[in-house]
């Protein structure tokens, strides 16, 4: 009982310091972005900052796969930037997920576990996860629609393919959404708990 | 005797009171029922009535 309570009052500051680590991750993340855009090139596939950021250079760069790779390459070989088009797109879903998570363990840390904001946050990132999923799928084909159609280029080819890494999003989206589930039966257990005097 | 201090004697919060008195507790823990008993010098009969619920 000593230890329950114990990790139970910790909950808030534990909560605080991942929520903290979060707010960082996601600064950084979106620092290396702009940083790329601005000063990045594309080196065999793989987005890196060029010699004046030599000391960054190992840890900050952008690496795409399957047909993201592909498209990348293509888009880079006709002279657009395609950091800007995949990178944006790429970063986003992760932008959304850290948000979901400072946004639950915000909750976490004004001690509010069993609520159906915390439900939704959690399920917000398997709904992410799944997106993204689609977005892995879909995007490269839109973006090559558009500049196609649009007359920007006549010769980029539609990439699309389905790798170990959108089945890795899909196990991962569909565990999350089970946890959302089994923690809105525990949310419906403590609501019920409460009305007990 | 006011609500607010039948509470304090029985030692549950105000709150937790009212969701007794206005019927929407689901359960009630013997160690209530009795702090009340014991408080008010009645017994559970006397504060539990049973209506059938139409």
């Amino acid at each position: 009982m000593m230890s329950f309570m114990f990790q139970h009052q910790s909950i808030p500051t534990v909560s605080k310091i991942v929520r903290a680590l979060v707010a960082l991750f996601l600064l950084m993340q979106v620092a290396s972005y702009t940083l790329l855009v601005m000063y990045g090139s594309n080196v065999d596939g793989t987005f890196e900052l060029s010699e004046k950021f030599y000391f960054f250079s190992s840890a900050v760069n952008i690496d795409f796969s399957g047909s993201w790779e592909n498209l990348a390459q293509a888009l880079t070989g006709e002279g657009f930037n395609a950091l800007v088009i995949l990178g944006t797109a790429d970063l986003l879903p992760s932008l959304l997920i850290y948000f979901s998570l400072f946004k639950l363990f915000g909750l976490y840390q004004q001690g509010l576990v069993f609520t159906t904001a915390n439900i939704q946050c959690i399920k917000n990132i398997g709904t992410v996860l799944l997106a993204w999923i689609a977005l892995k799928l879909l995007y490269p084909v839109v973006v090559t629609l558009v500049l196609r159609f649009s007359g920007a280029s006549d010769s980029l080819a539609i990439y699309m393919s389905l790798g170990s890494e959108e089945l890795r999003l899909l196990l991962i989206g569909l565990v999350i959404y089970v946890i959302a589930w089994i923690m809105n039966e525990a949310t419906s257990l403590h609501q019920e708990q409460e009305l007990v005097i | 005797m006011k609500l607010n201090d039948l509470a304090l004697s029985v030692g549950i919060t105000a709150q937790n009171l009212s969701v007794l008195k206005s019927g929407r507790a689901k359960a009630i823990r013997f160690s209530t029922l009795e702090a009340i008993c014991k408080t008010l010098e009645c017994q559970p009969g006397d504060i539990l009535i049973y209506e059938v619920n139409e």
